[in-house]
């Protein structure tokens, strides 16, 4: 009997253990193949740096995937918001100017992903495509109009860059989530969400104003991270960030996310995830692993880590 | 079901273990046979150069790979590969310090993004870079002095010519020569790349020049995506498409698809396949110009970056550092392509290779006193078919 209750125990908490087994395991293996670079103090400053942008993101975005939603907007958006803070700052000479802007405008596409989509009876998905593609037109034309490839910043982003910044505001972003995620209604209810709409709804729970909510907060940190992601590359152009919809995902997968939200769902999958996506991908290439390999590596990772987190019987995909 | 997932797992890991575990015992033949340099006189000092394509597959790429591996014993270097992002500056950033952290000394790069950022990290680092195949018209028009006034930058060989003017009036003489009435341009968008606006506008002029009777369509820009068929419907008189924009992807299989084959491709970049297989009078003889660089270009930035990280330099280098013109393999005749088959970057052969490893350490100043800057710059005009 007691045999029986353990193994249960350890079944229900299999996702966190695969998802911390998984970054020790990257730790462990990449320390041995890169011959101990993993460890350098370079190395683990431009670990830092890789995974400032991704983590903010991901604490974000914890709070619209334990609802069962997804949002694939947040690449264009990305990529217009560092365009336009770099734009708005060169133009006033105000980095708070640019910061200001871009905050504004991630509120706004909050309210369009959460509130619009209850109103109109559309899944956000669909919303978040829509945004998509206007923000992805947006980027092309801003940068057509601007008549180059890519944009500088012409203010000084050396302290914005720093190490020491970017783990402060790693820090602020994941105190501030943790509070939210575990302390409030706020993280109560997106949980109760995912789980079971319906219920949650029937509970007396206005989930209209809490999916608003969480789509608010998580656009606060799209603008945060786009703003860091200024500040390490002092540039912008029309494919700045692009693909990061999807390493958000893989990153919260890899942290142990289940895709169907819901009770499960930890906080902490986005650090673990993100520290983890980001040392595969650094320690591949410290190991000095080809090119063609390290996709085939990613991908069978990937598939590991979905194999155990996707617990729903009745389908994997979120809605 | 658990049952199934756990297999599911092993059997993933046991893949994930044996890739690594070949990629592992990749590396140690590498430097076994990196032990055996008995064939070189000179002295050579061990260096790891970073290269960052900008694609991780296609004909160049292939050649690069057999290019440096052909020379890496000889000249002492080992090499390890990233691929570029040709629009996002992070990812590049990202990828030149997991380069930096992973022991290279060196970095050649064949893309102009986020550059700035690249060389302030470089520069915090004491890492080297120089470009290959690549303009760096980005940065030498908008950031001149913080690029090539940066010592940690070295210079860029162009692919082909930086200002391509030549190639543009090449192709115009061979188009005029054939007769051709109806002529389509295609370029990517001019922001991205404005010397293909300069191969357009040289083009032009010289056809103008050589048959005033041609009608030239006005240019279309590709965003870099396939041509739209109904681009070919609303010309239905075309006999000439010159494509400064990646033709052999973008282009040819839409006259393919349209049964438009007899229209005559001239076109930039050389992909080995169908560009071979129908050009001139084989196949459906629907390609009849290509141009591409070859791999062997890289020589360019490798000795800049040897010289340099061996502490040496030519005694005629120039103080800021320079964007060079090396010499392209233009291909618009039979004879041109059958001496573009005979080349390393169609046959992946070392032996068919411009320039030896030990040619390449004649160029270095570190290892032969008496090479310099011009000869390695005029190096460079031999790389062509001819």
């Amino acid at each position: 009997m007691k045999k029986h209750v353990s193994m249960v125990r350890f079944s229900e908490h299999i996702s966190d253990i695969l998802s911390y087994g998984g970054l020790v395991l990257c730790i462990v293996v990449f320390s041995i193949l890169s011959q101990g670079r993993l460890f350098n103090a370079y190395n683990i400053k431009i670990l830092v740096q890789a995974v400032c942008v991704y983590a903010i993101m991901a604490m974000g975005a914890i709070f619209i995937y334990s609802m069962g939603y997804m949002d694939i907007s947040v690449g264009s958006q990305v990529g217009v918001y560092c365009i336009l803070c770099i734009v708005v700052t060169n133009k006033t000479g105000s980095l708070l100017a640019g910061f200001l802007t871009i905050l504004a405008l991630s509120l706004i596409c909050g309210l369009i992903n959460g509130y619009v989509a209850v109103m109109l009876g559309l899944p956000s998905i669909v919303t978040s495509i829509f945004l998509m593609s206007i923000f992805g037109g947006a980027q092309l034309l801003i940068m057509e109009k601007l008549a180059i490839n890519s944009i500088s910043i012409e203010y000084d982003m050396t302290f914005f860059k720093s190490t020491e910044f970017m783990i402060f505001v790693i820090v602020v972003i994941a105190l501030i989530s943790i509070y939210l995620y575990n302390y409030t209604q706020l993280g109560e209810y997106v949980k109760s969400i995912g789980a079971n709409e319906l219920a949650t709804s029937y509970s007396g729970v206005k989930t209209v104003k809490w999916k608003v909510l969480a789509y608010v907060f998580f656009g606060i940190c799209v603008a945060v991270g786009a703003f860091m992601l200024t500040a390490r590359t002092g540039s912008a152009g029309q494919g700045t960030g692009t693909g990061y919809a999807m390493d958000i995902m893989v990153a919260l997968l890899l942290g142990g996310m289940p895709l169907s939200g819901g009770m499960k769902s930890k906080m902490s999958s986005s650090l673990i995830g993100s520290f983890t996506y980001v040392i595969l991908s650094n320690g591949l290439n410290l190991a000095g692993v080809k090119v063609e390999y390290s996709y085939v590596i990613k991908a069978v990772v990937f598939l590991a880590v979905i194999l155990v987190t996707c617990r729903k019987k009745d389908g994997v995909l979120p809605r | 079901m658990k049952l199934k997932k756990m297999v599911a797992l092993g059997l993933a890991a046991v893949m994930s273990v044996s890739l690594l575990a070949g990629c592992g015992s990749s590396s140690d033949s590498d430097s076994a046979s990196t032990d055996g340099t008995e064939g070189t006189k000179v002295e050579t000092k061990h260096h790891k150069i970073g290269v960052g394509l900008y694609t991780d597959q296609g004909q160049s790429v292939e050649a690069i790979h057999a290019y440096l591996d052909g020379i890496q014993d000889v000249i002492d270097c080992e090499f390890q590969y990233v691929t570029l992002s040709t629009y996002d500056e992070a990812t590049n950033l990202s990828l030149v310090q997991d380069l930096i952290s992973s022991g290279c000394e060196g970095i050649i790069m064949t893309a102009d993004m986020g550059t700035n950022s690249i060389l302030a990290e470089c520069e915090s680092a004491g890492v080297y870079t120089a470009g290959f195949l690549c303009d760096f018209n980005q940065s030498y028009a908008t950031a001149h002095d913080e690029v090539f006034g940066n010592e940690y930058f070295l210079g860029t060989v162009c692919d082909g010519y930086a200002v391509p003017t030549k190639y543009g009036e090449m192709v115009a003489e061979k188009v005029a020569e054939a007769g051709y009435k109806n002529i389509g341009v295609l370029t990517f968008p001019s922001w991205a790349y404005p010397n293909q606006a300069e191969v357009d506008a040289a083009f032009r002029a010289k056809l103008k020049e050589l048959n005033p009777e041609a009608n030239v369509y006005d240019t279309v820009e590709l965003q870099f995506s396939p041509l739209e068929e109904t681009y070919l419907s609303e010309h239905p008189e075309m006999d000439c498409l010159f494509s400064v924009a990646a033709g052999a992807s973008f282009v040819y299989p839409i006259l393919v698809g349209a049964g438009k084959t007899d229209i005559a491709l001239y076109t930039t970049g050389f992909e080995a396949t169908d560009d071979i297989e129908n050009f001139g009078t084989n196949g459906n003889g629907c390609f009849k110009g290509a141009m591409c660089s070859a791999a062997e270009t890289i020589v360019y930035p490798l000795c800049l970056l040897i010289d340099k990280l061996n502490g040496t330099q030519y005694a005629d280098l120039p103080e800021v550092s320079e964007r060079v013109d090396c010499e392209p393999y233009i291909i618009l005749s039979n004879e041109d392509m059958d001496k573009m088959q005979k080349t390393l970057t169609c046959t992946l052969d070392m032996a068919d290779a411009v320039f030896s490893g030990e040619d390449v350490l004649n160029m270095c100043a570190s290892y032969n006193s008496e090479a310099t800057y011009a000869g390695l710059v005029e190096a460079m005009s031999k790389t062509g078919l001819n």
